[in-house]
């Protein structure tokens, strides 16, 4: 009995409609804009070894064969292709309004059983969206079915791998918390992606949800180079909080993903700001195909031994550039100045003498 | 299907074998009468429907031309009772002319495809004439 009463007051405070920050227009148009879309996948990183680690499933084995260079070649252009694949993002949808309509109310059918009739069809090659599910409740009315009861009879009569019919039990309150603790963020994200619709208040509660908690505990890494970074970024920028995501890119020497993120955060709220310049040398440095030649070269052992530098004179002239246009949205629009303003000077300190040691080595 | 040469010859019966996805291993004339009617599955104290398309001469239990839907008559937990059509099937097998149960038509008349069934007014009427019987009585006593 306890455990049922526990079960019910957490459902019930799912229920009740979201604490959480909500979409209030519609963020699909915006979502979905290609420059936007640029934006966000550029801002995600394109990291292979995170990509294809070892992870806890079953299908993990390496397999070895002997492959000409040409052959190497196009697998490992191959394995980047699966890679942007596996970056895919999950839309960002605005909390569907689900108001089943009445289809006819027949009076003279008052009582004419106990209970409901649900009627699914089942017709071959439909999307389950465009299928009609109607009820007949017992007052004799027809009518559309609810989302829950559409949602069930989809699993019922198509049922799709994983998703499971019941509420998943990680999504009660105390597992959920002792996960989000935990910083099992991905883990969390990827099973709301597979049992919750993208238009779903829950889908939105949970995200949310977990995309505050990172922002509180600056854990933004353990997103970085998965498919749920590009609607995280989007949820930041569009409920002007930018400011944490931006410290920590700055910090991790993520500068061009932070001109990016800003530039994102002007588009979102129309703010009249000049993004044009900076936006091509930002994708004039964005080097994917460098760096696939890179790792070809790599394994096929062409690669000379080069100078150790971190930074090269042109990364390093960008670096300016990006400093210059942070400084600005720090100015004007930022939450946490000092806090960022202190970040930046230390990365310019560093950047100065990184500048220096290259000049001597030059010179020298 | 039989091949062309056999295509003017109206008077033989053709035996078929239906090929849509959800075909039985019935085989059945050609210009047989078929019937769509419920096929009870499930177990013991455990009914469960399918509604298929079979020769209408043929008995309940041999093998089905085509299954085109289901009935679930137990309701479940949120007290709704599942019912799936395959609508389209459904029509392709009335357009040839299928004559259809009693039961199916019910189902069909509630799902809003046909015309309600006059039975499922008696029921319904029979149903309110009890309720108020017993509300008379319990007042009375």
């Amino acid at each position: 009995m306890e455990k049922y009463l526990k079960r019910i007051t957490t459902l019930a405070r799912y229920s009740t409609r979201s604490n959480f920050l909500s979409y209030e227009k519609d963020p699909a148009p915006h979502f979905f804009n290609t420059e936007i879309q640029k934006l966000l996948s550029s801002i995600t990183t394109l990291d292979v070894q995170k990509i294809f680690r070892k992870r806890t499933v079953n299908d993990n084995h390496v397999s070895y064969k002997f492959l000409t260079d040409k052959q190497l070649e196009d697998e490992v252009r191959n394995r980047f292709k699966d890679a942007e694949k596996a970056l895919q993002m999950p839309p960002v949808l605005k909390v569907m309004n689900d108001q089943p309509k009445t289809i006819s109310n027949d009076v003279a059918l008052t009582s004419f059983s106990k209970h409901s009739y649900v009627f699914t069809d089942v017709t071959f090659g439909l999307k389950n969206r465009d299928r009609s599910i109607v009820v007949r409740e017992p007052n004799g009315e027809l009518k559309e079915a609810s989302y829950d009861i559409k949602k069930r009879a989809w699993q019922i009569y198509f049922p799709l791998n994983d998703r499971s019919f019941r509420e998943p039990k990680i999504f009660e309150e105390e597992n959920f918390k002792r996960l989000l603790e935990e910083g099992q963020y991905q883990f969390l994200l990827d099973r709301a992606c597979l049992q919750y619709e993208p238009d779903e208040q829950k889908y939105h509660d949970i995200t949310s949800r977990i995309y505050l908690h990172i922002d509180e505990h600056l854990k933004f890494e353990s997103l970085r180079s998965t498919r749920h970074f590009g609607p995280m970024a989007f949820f930041f920028a569009w409920h002007k909080m930018i400011d944490n995501l931006l410290l920590d890119m700055i910090r991790n020497d993520y500068l061009k993903n932070a001109v990016e993120l800003i530039c994102l955060f002007y588009k979102l709220n129309n703010h009249n700001e000049k993004v044009e310049n900076i936006l091509t040398i930002c994708a004039k440095s964005d080097n994917l195909e460098s760096r696939i030649q890179n790792i070809i070269n790599d394994l096929l052992k062409k690669n000379q031994i080069v100078k150790q530098i971190d930074k090269t004179d042109e990364e390093l002239r960008n670096d300016e550039e990006y400093l210059e246009f942070i400084q600005s949205y720090i100015d004007k629009y930022c939450l946490k100045k000092p806090q960022l303003e202190l970040t930046l000077n230390t990365y310019r300190e560093w950047h100065n003498e990184l500048k220096n040691i290259q000049l001597k080595y030059t010179v020298g | 299907m039989a091949s062309k040469a056999f295509e003017n010859v109206k008077m033989l019966p053709r035996i078929r074998n239906a090929l849509s996805p959800a075909s039985g291993t019935g085989q059945f004339y050609e210009r047989s009468a078929k019937s769509i009617r419920l096929f009870k599955q499930g177990c013991t104290n455990r009914p469960f429907f399918q509604i298929v398309v079979m020769e209408r001469r043929k008995p309940h239990y041999e093998p089905v031309i085509e299954q085109v839907g289901t009935y679930d008559p137990m309701p479940n937990k949120y007290n709704q009772i599942m019912v799936s059509f395959n609508y389209e099937r459904i029509r392709h097998w009335i357009g040839h002319g299928a004559h259809i149960s009693t039961p199916v038509l019910e189902l069909l008349g509630l799902s809003g495809f046909y015309p309600i069934y006059p039975k499922t007014y008696m029921k319904a009427w029979r149903a309110r004439a009890t309720e108020a019987k017993k509300e008379t009585v319990q007042e009375s006593s």
